[in-house]
């Protein structure tokens, strides 16, 4: 492990980290229910897998980056599911939405028949 | 065929590996929860079979992971700057195939990338194409997330389709038998 590989991958899961900060930040600063799980499920989802690089890079045995590796595809497979369910659950409940929020004719109905 | 043990196989592969020991009782244990959970979770017979298709499924990949990173910075910054541009929106976007693994594929895609999300999925009759209502966080303009939208189910299908299944899928409500 060299200063440099080391340097880098402090750096890369620092940029990591950075994401999910503002993932959080978003979550705070956004209106609605939608508008915070794009912040929320969808940059720390990110976030994680810069992560993973960044220890990849400072793990390097092939055990570790396999292992390093299930880590980001399974939070890469299973996390959209999870966040189109809850979405779903929010927009069939009937939730409130931001003001702003427009609707072509489709989602309109859609969004009524609910 | 192949698929038939293809999924137990690596289900046994994952348990083991998570084990970090590759002995006979984590082998056996292992097939025992991969026919377990092969048995519990039937794979869906009734979808028509697929030919993957490794060039244009890295093609795939490849459009959305920068449509995945791009969106990613430009939420990020939308997150960071105080000037606030967001303007929500839902859009209905109707797919020429109504197959589930397309559906899986493009509906993946979108949510994985940040600022659009697919929030409901009306799959219809028999017939009917299949809806998917996307949540956008920046609406420009919807006829662009059509457009993106169904790009993307384009490049999923070349992906997942041999040709003359391609043209039946487009050709015919989406190649429902």
């Amino acid at each position: 492990m060299s200063d440099a590989t080391e340097l880098l991958s402090a750096i890369i899961m620092l940029v990591g980290a950075s994401f999910t900060l503002i993932a959080t930040i978003g979550l705070h600063r956004f209106d609605d229910v939608f508008a915070r799980m794009h912040a929320a499920g969808k940059a720390s989802t990110f976030g994680l897998v810069i992560i993973v690089i960044g220890a990849m890079i400072r793990l390097p045995q092939l055990g570790n980056v396999l292992k390093l590796g299930f880590v980001a595809a399974l939070a890469v497979i299973t996390i959209p599911a999870g966040v189109h369910l809850i979405a779903r659950a929010a927009w069939r409940s009937g939730t409130e939405l931001s003001d702003a929020t427009s609707f072509d004719d489709d989602s309109q109905q859609r969004f009524d028949d609910f | 065929m192949i698929s038939r043990f293809f999924r137990p196989l690596v289900l046994v592969i994952a348990w083991v590996a998570f084990w970090r020991d590759v002995s006979p009782a984590n082998i056996v244990s292992g097939v025992v929860v991969a026919a377990l959970v092969v048995w519990l979770f039937p794979p869906n017979s009734k979808a028509p079979a697929l030919a993957v298709r490794p060039v244009p499924l890295l093609k795939f990949v490849r459009t959305s992971l920068v449509a995945i990173i791009r969106a990613n910075l430009y939420v990020a910054w939308e997150v960071v700057t105080p000037n606030d541009r967001v303007n929500e929106g839902v859009v209905a976007v109707e797919l020429e195939s109504n197959h589930p693994v397309v559906i899986t594929l493009v509906s993946h895609a979108i949510i994985l990338a940040p600022g659009t999300m697919v929030i409901d999925i009306d799959l219809g009759d028999d017939d009917a194409a299949t809806k998917l209502y996307v949540h956008v966080l920046h609406l420009r303009s919807v006829e662009q997330i059509r457009q993106e939208v169904l790009q993307l189910e384009a490049l999923a299908l070349a992906a997942v389709f041999d040709a003359g299944r391609a043209q039946a899928a487009s050709g015919n409500d989406g190649g429902s038998q």
